[in-house]
């Protein structure tokens, strides 16, 4: 068992493994390209306008609960790990807690900011 | 492992930490009650009631603060925060103003589409965050403090979702405060390291024992923390934000920026100077004009001038009442150089200030009603059209240029008096000063009112709102009550102050 | 007496790490040949067809050949790309789940000349912490995958895949706080030895609702189906990886498999018993795993016998040269693991050389892993055949509305529970 240096060995061998395979494929691989072949499929019809363009703003409000509740969790964590030591209060402290953030999901959900469609 | 005495001591103390916070949880708790009913209503329904729930949770708040006057100093929460007079006397402050900005938004907003129970929400949360930051014996806690009073603020700037000017005003007031928070935060964190604990009184420990003339790492975080604190009183030069957020934002939550927001940084400020760094109002022999007090001196005196010149010119009366709190801001710095006596100034003229400002955004919101209007053309000829709510924003506007016998003329009175006995002659002529030049923009809207020629084609009577009545009779009766007989309220500020020192 | 050398090799943490490596590897990198196979002929064996059964026995040279296929494919690259992102993207998702299996205990602590080991890369006392830190990382693959490749259904793709990892995030998230509540530690070979001894110790049978909800959550995060919206193909040509061909599109398909394949380990280790057999102290004695090694390679080379007979019989009439050096060489390793085994039971290994032995009861607590692995493999394979996929608002619905109210009931149902000691 090594320590937190084999994090990054192993980040190095997993990264180097990526890179040969996408590096591979240059070699193994033909070179032939031409306009038709780099056109971006869009079902075989030609594309239209750009694609970097604004998308639904649900998505964001889908990020924003997710770092609220991801948030959350991490608070969670600890406690959990001390859950036995904390005992009862610690307990009903959480509770709490997670009842707020409950108003908070209850609120989201009430106002329509999880409804798709 | 961590030992087993954590559990008992959490245990053991958690009631009596909680009853020490309790203004707090019950600002808080009555926020989450309006979300939850708020969410029960139909959604087309008038939020009305959720007003009226917020007004009874606020003046729970009242009594949760009042109950306990008179009691000692209280450590919670392994002095993280304390229960003292001083925050009593402020949350009752807080909780009057957000009572009174409920209720201006109760006979204002269910006309501007901004009548969601989220404003009340925000709006409780806000004044819980500012009972917090009065609380605070610690930096983290009056960071936690100001956070929670920030963030709803900046909510409600932005209310007003169809009105450009009410985005602009959150967007701004948002970066322009995360700006601040980011200077403050920064502070904390010199401080903490020169200090070795974030604890206001560890602080003032360590500027007693060493000279701090020589420790950049202090004198930069006391810096930093200083810049973000006067960031959000708006004192010049971190003001430019006022005027645009107290005009963009919906009327009830500018009162509620003008005055609670204000004093919850004045509390922190009051803390931050008096219990941390005592020590560092002047330098060593030699450099007496090093310390904050010679700083603050020469802030005060920008504030009140820049705002009061500029307020000359406006022809918008919410942006001219918006300066008007940013002279304010610079006649209550004053107080923060005159140790205990400024101290008590400083809590007497928050409670004046309330309720002169409440009660004039009050009257700016129901005039503003139908036409939208508050540039001062729109005020010619109310005197005629509205002659009791015409009085009542004489009265007010007479109160905050200072003018007897009004709640204004006392507490600059006993300002004035502070600075003159700690010798602060300069300042006091200056502000005196200052306080003729703002009687000239204040009796610009009176002038408007009562003596220049409708122009205009006639215009229809306003409906009247009984909350907003409400709201500005109790801001009258207090200001002409505190104006003749502010004895009990000065005594319960001078006691209130006594645990700052 | 074992000469010095061998014994320094043996008590070096190095050896072990690198055997964990190995281990960790051939489960997820090179287990896709096995896994893409084991896909085909799974779907083959639902769909009631026979799959590819043409290269190799079973056909299990086809997915070898696919590789080379998409090696040597062209790549391209879609005009207007962001051609660097194009190139990372693909290599997040594959790095982000080789680097979780660091913290991943194969094996219980087993002794060597008086030091102990275990097979685990890295031995961190935060590992739990660091398997969500890392695997949320995974979203940046998809997220930038799709953006980079200008192109709308890629974009639309990536935005639909990352909302849904996040969102399911929270679900995994917050059923794992369950599973904390109850082992009461975030080192992963602690939770497994709070597994020991009868079943009802597994946290399966403590935490079922917390079980569920990361099984759930674990197939919408590897974008399997029911929850692989990405690649809807009747609205999103293949979703995110539209515009990737070659290794790079290999890239992400592997990705997928190494990813299934963490999340089966992980499935096994926090819900069911890790390595370790019910009742085995009960049944096996003191050191039940080395004690159960001979058994094992019986039971190898007994598995070995089967293929071997299976494999020899003619096809179509015809036997095949392949086939029938294939069961000769099964043949032969049944015989040798028999052997081994006979000699382990004669020779009382356990006395005699108490650290082949030690080495052996690893060994065993390895491959018990690898069934129990193998299991939750299978069924990541068998979902995909049996559901339909969901629609997205569905999708969402559930990840909001029923995973997280019920995860976070589930915490607090744990808490009471283990307030009231049943826990």
């Amino acid at each position: 068992m090594l320590g937190y240096e084999a994090v990054i060995l192993l980040l190095a061998i997993a990264g180097t493994i990526a890179v040969v395979f996408v590096g591979l494929s240059r070699f193994l691989g033909p070179r032939n390209l031409n306009e038709e072949k780099t056109t971006p499929y869009e079902c075989g019809v030609p594309p239209s306008g750009t694609a970097r363009e604004r998308f639904p703003v649900r998505y964001y409000i889908v990020a924003m609960l997710f770092i609220i509740f991801d948030i959350e969790v991490v608070f969670l964590y600890p406690w959990a790990r001390l859950f036995r030591e904390l005992g009862m209060v610690g307990f009903v402290e959480m509770i709490l807690f997670m009842l707020v953030l409950l108003v908070g999901l209850v609120y989201a959900w009430r106002k329509g900011a999880l409804e798709w469609e | 492992m961590i030992p087993d005495s954590i559990a008992e001591i959490s245990a053991s103390q958690v009631p009596g930490d909680l009853m020490a916070i309790l203004p707090f949880l019950v600002a808080v708790a009555g926020g989450l009650v309006v979300i939850i009913v708020d969410l029960l209503m139909r959604p087309k329904a008038s939020r009305q009631a959720l007003g009226i729930l917020s007004l009874l949770f606020l003046v729970l708040m009242i009594l949760a603060c009042l109950v306990d006057v008179g009691k000692p100093p209280e450590m919670a929460f392994s002095d993280l925060v304390v229960a003292d007079d001083f925050s009593r006397f402020l949350g009752v402050i807080f909780a009057v103003a957000a009572a009174l900005s409920a209720l201006t938004a109760i006979g204002r907003l269910p006309d501007e589409g901004a009548a969601r129970g989220e404003f009340y929400a925000l709006l409780l949360f806000a004044t819980g965050g500012a009972c917090l930051l009065a609380q605070a014996t610690d930096l983290i806690s009056m960071f936690i403090g100001l956070e929670c009073l920030s963030i709803p603020a900046y909510i409600l700037a932005a209310s007003l979702r169809r009105d450009p000017r009410s985005a602009e005003a959150g967007f701004k007031y948002f970066i322009l405060g995360a700006f601040a928070t980011g200077f403050l935060v920064y502070g904390i964190a010199l401080l903490y390291g020169a200090a070795g604990s974030t604890q206001l009184k560890e602080i003032a420990r360590l500027c007693a024992t060493q000279p701090w003339t020589g420790n950049l790492m202090l004198i930069v975080g006391a810096l930093l923390v200083l810049v973000g604190l006067l960031f959000k009183i708006a004192a010049v030069p971190f003001h430019m934000w006022a005027p645009d957020v107290y005009q963009g934002s919906p009327t009830p939550a500018t009162a509620f920026f003008a005055t609670a927001v204000k004093a919850a940084a004045f509390a922190a400020l009051l803390r931050v100077l008096f219990m941390a760094l005592p020590d560092m109002r002047t330098g060593t022999a030699g450099y007496e004009d090093a310390g904050w007090a010679g700083l603050l001196t020469v802030i005060a005196i920008l504030t009140m001038s820049v705002a009061n010149l500029i307020a000359l010119v406006q022809n918008d009366v919410k942006r001219l009442l918006a300066y008007s709190s940013i002279a304010h801001a610079g006649y209550l710095i004053i107080g923060l150089l005159c140790n205990q006596e400024g101290a008590a100034a400083i809590l007497f003229y928050l409670a004046a200030y309330t309720f002169m400002t409440v009660g004039a955004f009050a009257l700016v919101a129901y005039f503003e009603h139908k036409s939208g209007g508050t540039s001062m053309t729109e005020y010619v000829g109310l005197g005629r059209r509205h002659p009791v709510a015409a009085v009542a924003l004489c009265i007010l506007l007479f109160s905050l240029a200072g003018i007897p016998p009004t709640a204004g003329f006392f507490s600059k009175f006993y300002l004035f008096r502070a600075a003159v006995n700690e010798g602060f002659i300069v300042l006091t002529v200056v502000a005196v000063l200052n306080s003729v030049v703002s009687a000239y923009y204040y009796l610009r809207v009176t002038v408007a009112m009562y003596m220049e020629d409708e122009t205009q084609e006639k215009k229809p009577a306003v409906k009247a709102s009984f909350a907003i009545a409400l709201a500005v009779g109790i801001c009258v009766l207090f200001v002409l009550l505190m104006g003749v007989h502010p004895t009990p309220y000065l005594d319960a500020a001078r006691s209130s102050v006594l645990s700052l020192f | 007496m074992i000469p010095e050398w061998v014994q320094d090799i043996l008590t070096s943490k190095w050896t072990w790490a690198a055997l964990a490596l190995v281990v960790a590897y051939v489960l997820t990198l090179v287990g896709i040949v096995v896994y893409t196979w084991l896909e085909r002929r799974g779907a083959a064996f639902i769909q009631r067809r026979p799959g590819p059964n043409r290269r190799g026995p079973y056909g299990i040279v086809q997915a070898v050949a696919d590789a080379v296929k998409l090696a040597t494919k062209e790549d391209v690259v879609p005009a207007g790309a962001n051609k660097w992102l194009h190139a990372v993207a693909p290599m997040i998702g594959m790095t982000v789940a080789l680097t979780i299996i660091a913290v991943i205990p194969f094996s219980g602590d087993f002794e060597l000349f008086g030091q102990t080991f275990r097979l685990q890369i890295a031995d961190m006392n935060f590992g739990f912490i660091f398997i969500l830190a890392i695997s949320s990382l995974a979203v940046y693959g998809v997220a930038l995958g799709g953006w980079s490749s200008n192109n709308k259904y890629s974009l639309l793709g990536s935005l639909r895949s990352g909302a849904q990892m996040i969102s399911y995030e929270i679900s995994l998230g917050l059923s794992l706080v369950g599973v904390l509540l109850i082992y009461n530690t975030v080192k992963l070979d602690e939770m497994v030895i709070a597994q020991t001894g009868a079943i009802w110790h597994w946290g399966v049978v403590q935490a079922p609702m917390a079980f569920l909800i990361f099984l759930t959550s674990s197939y919408a995060e590897a974008n399997r189906v029911p929850f692989d919206l990405v690649e809807a193909d009747s609205e999103l040509v293949a979703g995110f990886h539209t515009e990737y061909s070659s290794l790079r599109f290999g890239l992400f398909y592997m990705g997928e498999y190494v990813h299934m394949a963490v999340s089966a380990i992980l499935t096994v280790i926090l819900f069911f018993g890790g390595w370790h057999i019910p009742w085995a102290e009960e049944i096996f004695g003191s050191a039940p795993y080395v004690t159960l090694f001979p058994w094992l390679l019986f039971g190898a080379a007994l598995v070995c016998l089967v293929i071997a007979w299976d494999t020899s019989r003619p096809r179509r009439r015809v036997h095949t040269r392949g086939n029938l050096l294939l069961a000769f060489l099964l043949v032969c390793v049944a015989g040798s693991a028999a052997a081994l085994g006979g000699l382990y039971l004669a020779g009382d290994v356990q006395t005699e050389i108490p650290w082949l032995a030690s080495i052996c009861g690893m060994l065993t607590q390895v491959i018990v892993l690898v069934l129990k692995f193998a299991f939750f493999f299978w069924l990541f394979i068998w979902v995909r055949w049996t559901l339909p996929r969901f629609r997205y608002d569905q999708l969402m619905k559930l990840g909001w509305k029923v995973m997280l109210p019920l995860a976070l009931l589930n915490i607090g149902v744990t808490g009471v529970l283990v307030l009231l000691g049943v826990l």
